[in-house]
């Protein structure tokens, strides 16, 4: 009987050994499992981080190269572009807005009194350098030079006018004349004829037959618009 | 009896501890590595992530950029075609000599057209003509250069404006005129002496503009 319970104890104990080391085993066995598990996670974590490393790399290059290259270009071509759009303004105002001395030269031809014999002695056009500012050396000279160029212009012209009749009737309708230049009146303004009735000439002595007397004709404009064609 | 339960005790006590301590240990590799490499590890890469979506926006924004460079450079290119149909009147000059020898010659012919004259005191001068160089040369506020050229005449008054008049219509050239003293002739002829001021504007270096 003794025996019997001996090996019945026996067995049981082997059955505990057993089953403590099943079970530890399946433990250590899950637990290696899920340390391959985790270790799968870590590996695709590691190789996606060296992707997104590579391709942050490549981008980085890739702005680094267009942003040293755009740094280049873009204020070249800003100031290229704005560069010959100024100089394409510059041109169409000289085309355009330069003043034309024929249409002065042509009043001055067509333009007489009816009463009278008129003709000049000296015509002269030049600019006015005032309103330019002055015109000193260098860049700056040169600068005034080019505004006065396309800026005003004054018109002093001077000459005898064979009077035969009143002066104050003359005088009438030299105002009106003036008023028929168009040419002077769009590029030097309206011409103020000043006639020096002192200074007249009387040929054989009879003032009221016929005189010649002395004429200033002066304009100029302060503002020189164009309209030419 | 005594000794069966106790045998039978003592095992499985150190069964369970060593089940438990089997447990510890078991999970302890897991858990360490899922906190000690994948957790960082999974940090950095959603970093690198944001980092290459931010790249990504940034090169988005760059792309723009460069689109608006090249539409700056096309707008150059086309302003500059433009500009040089504008000044296919300007003249070519010699800025050396200050000289536009087109237009002087166009100039010349004009005024042989119209008859214009030396004045008498430059008739007797070698290589004396009715147009010359005025040595100078001017410079608009962007760039554009004039050169100034002289006439110096006697002729008849409509001669003279007719010359006028054709020389400021020259297609060829743009042609500005300064200034015109027009002296009447002292013996009451009709012979009068004109000095005429021009300045011809210069054809510019397009290619050079802004660079």
């Amino acid at each position: 009987m003794f025996e019997l319970n001996l090996i019945k104890d026996k067995a049981k104990a082997r059955q505990r050994r057993r089953v403590i080391f099943l079970s530890v085993v399946s433990i250590l066995f899950l637990a290696g499992l899920l340390a391959i598990f985790v270790g799968s996670l870590f590996w695709k974590e590691t190789t996606d981080l060296k992707t997104a490393n590579n391709e942050i790399a490549t981008v980085e290059k890739k702005l680094t190269d267009m942003k040293s290259d755009l740094d280049v270009r873009e204020p070249a071509a800003r100031k290229r572009r704005n560069s010959v759009i100024e100089a394409w303004y510059e041109d169409v105002s000289v085309r355009q807005d330069r003043p034309y001395f024929s249409p002065i030269i042509k009043d001055l031809v067509e333009h007489h009194p009816s009463t009278a014999r008129f003709w000049y002695n000296s015509v002269s056009i030049s600019t006015n350098t005032e309103g330019a500012g002055p015109r000193g050396t260098g860049a700056e000279g040169a600068a005034a030079s080019a505004k006065a160029l396309m800026g005003t212009r004054g018109l002093e012209a001077g000459g005898y006018i064979q009077i035969e009749g009143s002066d104050i009737l003359t005088e009438v309708e030299l105002r009106t004349i003036a008023k028929q230049m168009d040419g002077m009146l769009k590029l030097v303004g309206e011409p103020k004829f000043t006639l020096d009735v002192s200074a007249e000439v009387v040929p054989g002595g009879d003032s009221e037959a016929s005189r010649y007397v002395p004429f200033t004709m002066r304009a100029a404009q302060t503002q020189f618009t164009s309209n030419a064609p | 009896m005594a000794a069966k339960g106790t045998g039978s005790s003592g095992d499985w006590t150190a069964g369970i501890v060593a089940i438990v301590a089997a447990l510890l240990l078991g999970s302890a590799l897991p858990i360490g590595l899922y906190f000690g490499l994948y957790k960082p590890k999974e940090k950095q890469r959603i970093e690198a992530q944001n980092k290459l979506e931010q790249l990504k926006t940034d090169m988005q924004l760059m792309i723009a950029r460069s689109d608006r460079v090249r539409g700056l450079e096309e707008d150059g290119v086309a302003v500059a075609e433009r500009l040089k149909e504008l000044e296919v009147p300007f003249a070519v000059s010699d800025p050396e000599k200050m000289d536009v020898p087109e237009a002087r010659a166009a100039l010349l012919r004009l005024a042989e057209k119209h008859h214009l004259g030396l004045r008498p005191e430059r008739q007797q001068q070698l290589g004396a003509e009715v147009v010359f160089i005025g040595g100078d040369r001017i410079e608009f506020e962007k760039g554009l250069k004039a050169t100034k050229l002289m006439i110096e005449a006697q002729a008849y008054y409509h001669d003279f404006g007719r010359f006028v008049s054709e020389m400021e219509s020259l297609e060829q050239f743009v042609i500005i005129p300064e200034s015109l003293l027009c002296k009447g002739d002292t013996n009451g002829g009709t012979d009068h002496v004109f000095i005429m001021v021009v300045y011809v504007v210069e054809r510019r270096d397009i290619d050079a503009i802004g660079r």
